[in-house]
């Protein structure tokens, strides 16, 4: 066990210094490491931010069904629940922090603010949603969900996990110069996926620690994958609906050269999982849960770039000069090392917080 | 105040690229960046085929999704219409890239004018270095830096930032005319004020009928294009059903 746990804990030391040494690259030499360009603007990072931060905001309004509403099974995963959402939140913000060509002028975000602008409120809602995440677990680790100053956080943080994936979606769904890339269905497809992908992770991440630690809330912990499977299987559902909603609607484009595939295989592995939750038994074991989760999640990344791409690939106005209709993308090995310093960010902060923080600690 | 725009005479322009040319020496535009560039549209079926040649520059919208979608203001619009770009405040987030829907932003992926940086000699023994070149005209960077362009922004926009056309607003505000305009050898590009109705810009708006470039999403373009260059002579005839 102790040796797991070095191993465990030198994978994530790589995985951080990896990206600290990506970030001095990048600070050095500029986004020309990655495989963006002045047509294909926005890259894996920017997909891995998305991804993160819709995951937050899913894991946020999960953790409010016990911290708001009183749901006893998710009273007892609170703690848990709030810390992946503030962990993922700061990978979300390692994502996107990496992506931006100045971070150093970051302050006039604050300084000369715009607050017509959908990046100003977005980044607005989650910075409020990271403070209200983080009073939650303080008043949490004191063993207190009730008082007044509890609330607030608490109400505070189920609006912001609200409200984030909808403004999230608007950043692409409200750009003229894209109409029928994103369009303004884009928002509610983000919530629907916010949830799903916090549901999922929460999931995989429930398993796995029931695997791990075997501790005396194995029975409780029971109880909540039983419902997390039912949730998953669901909200995948509804996404799956809307997904394909979604793609109806992009084929339905008057506007062909901007029409985008309708993706089948997407939908294909969104309804895989939605499949294996319909079967008692597999929903009911370790390892359905963990397959159907994991594949989720891996689908709505891939869902995400998707999305992402799909409305940047067609070079516009002058930049088609000399350039195919169509470009293609793969990441360069600095985009990926954005998105492991990302992962490892969010899970050394959750094993950081398993090992010191008491999360299975409930409050009153 | 006044609003400034531009309009291009399709009739006139011979497609000799000068106005681009003439563009990135006077605001020190890196290669791979185009602050005057040109759309080429090839229509018919051989041999019955043409092309449209389009310049292009930001056109400076009324309505500019690019102004309206950056969080920190660094791209925001002057009382006289020009769409400005302050590279201090840009945190490089490429929104207004997204936004724009006609493709005139570019973003500094590293560092600006890579070729004019190289200390290899051309031919050893016998030719400079780009460095060398660029230091003995005592250059900053690149042997041909206008120290104009400084005046309002910087000279050369460092990596990380978005950079974009600005009718040359540091000309502009000492009384003269964009570069482009000047260089255009064919006076295809017309500038000035488009609320003085005396002006040649609202002189030929009235007698042409212009078009903008994607007009309809209503981001109100303030580079209007008129005539047509199309020297093609045709027998009269109603077709043929
Ligand atoms: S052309 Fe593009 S960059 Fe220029 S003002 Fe319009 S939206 Fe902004
Ligand atoms: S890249 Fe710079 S100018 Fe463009 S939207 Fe972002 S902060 Fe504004």
């Amino acid at each position: 066990m102790r040796i797991k746990y070095t191993v465990w804990l030198s994978v994530l030391g790589a995985g951080l210094l990896a990206g600290l040494y990506t970030m001095v690259r990048l600070f050095l030499e500029g986004h020309i490491l990655f495989n963006a360009n002045d047509v294909v603007i926005w890259t894996l990072p920017i997909g891995s931010y998305v991804f993160f931060a819709l995951t937050s905001s899913g894991l946020g309004l999960l953790s409010s069904l016990g911290f708001l509403f009183g749901v006893r099974t998710y009273k007892r995963a609170g703690k848990r629940l709030v810390l992946l959402a503030i962990a993922a939140v700061l990978a979300a913000f390692v994502s996107v922090g990496l992506e931006l060509g100045s971070l150093n002028h970051i302050y006039y975000i604050f300084l000369s603010p715009n607050f017509g602008s959908p990046i100003q409120i977005m980044g607005s809602i989650y910075s409020i949603e990271l403070v209200c995440l983080l009073g939650k677990f303080w008043r949490l680790h004191v063993n207190d969900a009730q008082s007044g100053v509890s609330k607030l956080f608490g109400i505070g943080s189920f609006v912001c996990s609200l409200f984030a994936p909808l403004v999230l979606g608007s950043v692409f769904g409200i750009t003229e110069a894209r109409p029928t890339f994103f369009g303004s269905f884009l928002p509610v497809l983000c919530l629907v996926i916010a949830v799903v992908s916090g549901v999922a992770a929460f999931m995989v991440y429930t398993v796995i620690h029931s695997l791990v630690v075997k501790g005396p809330y194995r029975e409780a912990n029971d109880l909540l994958l039983e419902d997390l499977a039912v949730k998953h299987t669901f909200t995948l559902f509804i996404a799956l609906l809307f997904y394909l909603l979604w793609a109806i609607l992009r084929s339905a484009t008057s506007l062909p050269d901007f029409a985008t595939d309708v993706n089948f295989a997407l939908a294909l592995f969104l309804f895989i999982p939605f499949a294996m939750g319909l079967v008692p038994a597999i929903r009911a074991s370790h390892w359905g849960k963990l397959v159907a989760g994991g594949l989720t999640l891996i689908t709505i990344f891939k869902l995400h770039m998707e999305v992402l791409l799909g409305g940047q690939v067609r070079p516009v106005g002058p930049k088609a000069e000399g350039l195919p209709a169509v470009l293609s993308y793969s990441p360069s090995i600095w985009e990926y090392l954005v998105l492991v310093f990302s992962l490892a960010v969010l899970l050394s902060l959750a094993t950081f917080a398993e090992k010191y923080l008491r999360l299975d600690a409930e409050a009153a | 105040m006044p609003r400034y725009a531009m309009v291009i005479d399709l009739q006139r322009c011979v497609g000799c690229g000068a106005c681009s040319i003439a563009c990135r020496n006077e605001n020190n535009v890196p290669e791979g960046i185009y602050w005057s560039n040109k759309i080429t549209e090839t229509v018919g079926v051989f041999p019955n085929v043409r092309y449209h040649y389009i310049p292009t520059l930001c056109n400076h919208c009324q309505n500019a999704p690019c102004v309206r979608g950056c969080p920190t203001k660094a791209m925001h619009k002057l009382a006289n219409g020009i769409t400005m770009h302050d590279p201090h405040k840009c945190i490089g987030c490429k929104y207004c890239m997204f936004n724009c829907p006609y493709g005139v932003i570019y973003f500094n992926w590293g560092k600006p004018h890579q070729f004019w940086r190289n200390k290899d000699e051309l031919i050893k023994g016998c030719t400079a270095s780009p460095v060398e070149e660029t230091k003995a005209v005592d250059g900053r960077v690149i042997p041909y830096y206008n120290p104009d362009r400084a005046e309002t922004s910087d000279g050369i926009r460092p990596k990380g930032v978005v950079e974009k056309c600005t009718f040359c607003d540091h000309r502009v505000k000492k009384g003269e005319l964009p570069y482009c305009v000047e260089a255009c050898p064919a006076k295809a590009r017309i500038f000035g004020d488009i609320k003085d109705p005396n002006s040649a810009v609202s002189k030929l708006l009235g007698k042409h009928r212009p078009f903008r470039l994607r007009e309809g999403i209503g981001t109100e373009p303030h580079v209007f294009y008129i005539r047509n260059f199309n020297p093609a002579q045709y027998e009269a005839t109603k077709g043929a059903a």
